[in-house]
């Protein structure tokens, strides 16, 4: 199209050498970081940044994740909406702007910069305080119009640059050959603005494709996007699944580029093509809106979930035998889940939360208790699990799943066995530890190895503790919870304070590295299952609990996730080769040394200024 | 055919188009003369539709078309840059017109080839706009509003961005293709030369005004104003008294002699202060005073300028007065104009007959 606007010339600018060198270094830049990702896609190893050889096997499990393909599913409908609507806005817009007077014109104009200039989050935070108010339920609708809000303006001054650059007589011509005015804006004044319009079109795609704040804000649980997903599973460690995700979001949006490339290009094949293209999209469209339309019309059980913390087989199964289609929302932090649960009618049936956040819930009276008539199969939970600080009644929690915090290292490395916390201070390994970016496991154990209490909220301990965590900060590599088993695989850190699923990740694969519970005890995390007050389908989730805590599907679900459960009848059914596998299920543990974190009120605050300037060193 | 009644443009404050009368006849090729500035494309657009008239009434055919959008007159426009559309080809370029009225496809690819070869483009139909030079695009813009065969074509200023040479064969172009179709044209120009060679008749336009609207012949012989007479062509002026009248003499004295001449405003009375106009290729100069049927002045060669075709003198009278002599080159002797030199002392002769006589 370029070649329409304007005469070609010869001067040969931008053929110097330098230019040329600038050129290719910033390419450079701007390439490695995707390079590096699309290597590291065709890693055999589940670390994100250890080579351990070719292969394919990342693609494959994730072209099996049924949820990855309803989340790339979702971004593609949510994507596709907000190009057209967007572009058809702000087309409109820009052209009411640039070609007709009225009333608020200039303040119009000027309100358009607002998505540049104001951040997104408060966008987000924005649309979700009216919809909460006008009581709109979340869901497509809400996320597309929250793109659509953001996106239409920039559509707007792209376009509202174009028309600007314009001439005003190629309508007057055009009007004075007898074209109407419909005709005039059909025949010259779109075809102009083609390549603004097409750029609109792509520009909105791609935001929304990317966008994660406004999602997060705007969507119901059963709308995840890509870029939800993503976050929510790098919860759980970056896996290749990640880079294999992106290797074929590149492909994908380099494939949509080089398209529409080529029909841009004039010819008869092109006029075809774009023909074509248009229907296939069109058609692509209405499958999809229908699909979710016919979605809609199924009973369904919404669970607000970690990522990859529950066996899909076991949804399917559900699903197959109670008609209930069984959607995941997922979430990366308490905070994120808290948040998920606790605005408008966020359309959750159960959500998995730890003690702390169960506290909460249960104080605001978010959550309801289970009606244990209705869960036969509860009779499996181990005794030691029912009634937990933050559940004394055992009504309001289904535990779920737990884990165990100890000691990950490299044999090869590091003198063992190790047994004991102290390892952890032992400056033979110094700058080479790692110690959970946590800052109330951190405190917590420092307390536990001098003796004291963390519940006892004494300054004078917290003052101690802190003096002993300052001794080890110079023997730390750093604070770090989410690459830990990457950082081990390098080398770069021989010995590390780890959750025992992560570690069970890193050891199953590579023998040499040892997860212990030391001897001094350790922190323990439950997960457990509580049901929402504003559930729109209790009874489809009671059902659902009872599913699952059948003991062959518990049995199941722990090889699956390979994270314990409170249920010793499951365990019996398990494999020999993860029943007895030490790091899943750590040996000698017994309830007393075991610590289950509580929220720690006002004191936190105490904590927290001493972790900042631990973290500061 | 085309009557302009009254039509008066103002944007705020600014008059930029006094009220004005013009009718224009069926066939005529009607130029618009004016210096940058003066209001034709204002004028133009208001008989095309693009603006609407402050005040008056336009009339096409005895109809009303004063409120008539410009997608219903009859009426064509060829734009002072051309605005061909740029994403069309020539093809498509042309046919516009056409196409927005649903002429069948057959009829279309007819006479756009008609068109083409009328503007001597046959064969470029496939190009864009932006691969033509500036003659080639002006030629798509005439056949892309020619091909509609619109009562009135406007054309506004099509030459200026030509150079000298094609601008003058367009021209030639343009007055034969204006006659074999018979359409009406109005012209709008800068250059007088376009205008008197092209135009059936000329109407002179400064400040929004018509200064005068006549033939080419008579716009410069007979210049009705002091802007006339300058504007087109050029003019030497001086003031004068008017001596003597009657019907077939008038008296004028001018710098303290008596002229007589025959030409000039009539409703003139001895006494009236008038300007006195003498175009410089009317003059010559002579070492020779004048004879009887001649008037001449006195004076110095003070600059020599050449200008290709002629030579330019320009001569300081006595009285302190310049005047400038046009002298055709068979006069010449290698570079002197029959072999004056600086500063010689010459006489400024013109036959009684020449020169006009305008209001002060
Ligand atoms: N929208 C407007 N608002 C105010 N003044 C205007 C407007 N449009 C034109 N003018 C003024 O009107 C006068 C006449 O403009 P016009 O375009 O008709 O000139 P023109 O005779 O076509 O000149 P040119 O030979 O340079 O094309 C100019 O002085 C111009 O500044
Ligand atoms: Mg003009």
């Amino acid at each position: 199209m370029s070649a329409q606007l304007g005469r070609r010339n010869d001067l040969g600018l931008g053929q110097g050498l330098a230019l040329k060198l600038l050129t290719a270094f910033c390419m450079l830049l701007l390439l490695a970081p995707l390079v590096v990702l699309v290597v590291y896609a065709f890693n055999d190893s589940r670390q994100v940044t250890v080579w351990q050889g070719f292969s394919l096997k990342w693609f494959a499990v994730t072209l099996q994740d049924r949820e990855i393909w309803f989340a790339f599913r979702n971004s593609l409908i949510i994507g596709g909406l907000n190009a057209v609507l967007a572009t058809i806005l702000g087309t409109m817009a820009a052209l009411a702007i640039a070609r007709h007077r009225f009333a608020g014109r200039q303040g119009f104009l000027n309100l358009l910069h607002y998505p540049v200039l104001l951040p997104e989050i408060i966008i987000g935070i924005a649309l979700l305080v009216l919809f909460v108010l006008l009581d709109v339920p979340r869901g497509f609708g809400t996320v597309v119009a929250g793109h659509v809000t953001f996106s239409f303006p920039l559509v707007a001054l792209l376009v509202l640059a174009r028309v600007g650059a314009m001439s005003r007589t190629l309508e007057e011509a055009s009007l004075d050959l007898g074209a109407s005015r419909w005709q005039t804006y059909r025949f010259v004044i779109l075809p102009a603005l083609a390549p603004a319009i097409v750029s609109g079109v792509l520009f909105c795609f791609t935001l929304s494709l990317d966008d994660f704040v406004i999602t997060l804000f705007t969507a119901s649980p059963d709308v995840t996007t890509l870029p939800l997903k993503v976050y929510s599973m790098v919860k759980f460690g970056l896996t290749p699944v990640i880079n294999v995700i992106s290797v074929l979001l590149i492909l994908f949006t380099l494939t949509v580029l080089l398209a529409i490339h080529w029909l841009q290009k004039e010819g008869p094949h092109q006029r075809w093509g774009i023909r074509l293209a248009g229907v296939m999209v069109a058609a692509l469209a209405v499958l999809m809106a229908t699909s979710i339309v016919a979605e809609r019309r199924q009973e369904t059980l919404v669970i607000a979930n970690w990522a990859d913390y529950i066996d899909p087989e076991l949804l399917r199964e559900f699903e197959s035998s109670t008609g209930v289609r069984v959607i995941m929302t997922h979430f990366s932090s308490d905070e994120e889940m808290l948040a998920k649960v606790s605005f408008g009618r966020p359309g959750i049936d159960l959500a998995m939360a730890t003690p702390v956040s169960m506290e909460i819930l249960r104080k605001s009276g978010l959550i309801v208790p289970f009606d244990g008539e209705r869960i036969p199969n509860l009779r499996y939970i181990d005794e030691d699990f029912r009634h937990l600080g933050s559940d004394p009644t055992g009504t309001y929690s289904v535990p779920y799943a737990y884990g165990l915090n100890g000691i990950l290292y490299n044999t090869r490395m590091v003198e063992g066995p190790i047994t004991s916390w102290w390892a952890m201070w032992d400056e033979r390994y110094a700058g080479r530890l790692i110690m959970l970016n946590d800052m109330m496991e951190a405190f917590w154990l420092a307390h536990h190895l001098l003796g004291y209490r963390l519940q006892d909220q004494r300054l004078d301990h917290l003052d101690e503790a802190y003096a002993l965590l300052k001794k080890q900060r110079p023997l730390l590599r750093k604070y770090e919870s989410d690459l830990v088993n990457d950082m081990l695989l390098s080398h770069e850190a021989v010995m590390a304070q780890a959750w025992n699923g992560q570690a069970h990740k890193l050891s199953s694969e590579h023998p040499e590295y040892r997860f212990v519970v030391p001897e001094e005890g350790a922190s323990l995390f439950i997960d457990s299952l509580v049901l929402l007050a504003s559930a729109p389908n209790p009874d489809a989730a009671h059902r659902f609990i009872d599913f699952l805590l059948a003991p062959e599907r518990s049995s199941q679900n722990m090889e699956a996730i390979l994270y314990p459960m409170p249920n010793a009848t499951a365990r019996a059914l398990l494999p020999p080769e993860i029943r007895d596998d030490t790091t899943i299920f750590p040996a000698g543990v017994d309830g007393k040394r075991l610590n289950i974190m509580s929220d720690p009120g006002d004191f936190r605050r105490q904590i927290q200024g001493r972790w900042e300037r631990l973290l500061a060193e | 055919m085309l009557a302009l009644n009254a039509i008066s443009k103002r944007y705020g404050d600014v008059s930029v188009v006094e009220p004005l009368d013009l009718v224009i006849d069926e066939g005529e090729f009607f130029c618009i003369l004016g210096s940058s500035g003066c209001g034709k494309t204002t004028l133009l657009r208001m008989i095309a539709g693009f603006d609407r008239p402050t005040a008056g009434r336009i009339m096409l055919d005895g109809v009303d078309i004063t409120d008539v959008p410009p997608n219903h007159r009859d009426v064509n426009t060829v734009f002072q840059n051309y605005a061909l559309f740029p994403h069309y080809r020539v093809y498509d370029n042309v046919a516009y017109g056409l196409k927005v009225r649903k002429t069948p496809e057959a009829e279309i690819r007819d006479r756009v080839a008609a068109a083409l070869e009328l503007v001597g483009l046959s064969g470029f139909e496939r190009r864009m706009p932006a691969q033509l030079s500036g003659g080639q695009q002006q030629r798509v813009a005439l056949a892309r509003a020619l091909i509609n065969r619109p009562r009135l074509l406007l054309l506004d200023e099509p030459l200026s961005a030509l150079d000298r040479k094609t601008g003058e064969q367009m021209r030639q172009e343009l007055a034969d293709l204006q006659a074999r179709s018979g359409i009406t044209f109005v012209f709008v120009t800068h250059n007088q030369a376009e205008a008197l060679s092209m135009a059936s008749r000329v109407a002179v336009m400064n400040r929004g005004v018509f200064e005068q609207c006549s033939t080419p012949f008579e716009l410069y012989q007979r210049p009705q104003t002091r802007f006339v007479g300058d504007f087109v062509g050029s003019m030497n002026f001086f003031q004068g008294v008017v001596t003597e009248v009657s019907p077939d003499r008038l008296g004028v004295e001018v710098l303290g002699q008596s002229r007589i001449e025959r030409r000039g405003a009539s409703d003139l009375a001895p006494g009236d202060t008038v300007v006195f106009g003498l175009r410089p290729e009317q003059l010559r100069v002579s070492l020779l005073a004048p004879k009887d049927y001649e008037n001449g002045f006195f004076g110095q060669i003070e600059r020599t300028l050449f200008l290709g075709e002629a030579t330019q003198l320009s001569v300081r009278l006595k009285s302190g007065e310049r005047i400038d002599v046009k002298v055709p080159n068979y006069l010449m002797l290698e570079d002197k104009v029959m072999g004056l030199e600086q500063n010689e002392d010459v006489w400024v002769v013109w036959s009684k007959g020449s020169g006009v006589v305008l209001h002060a």
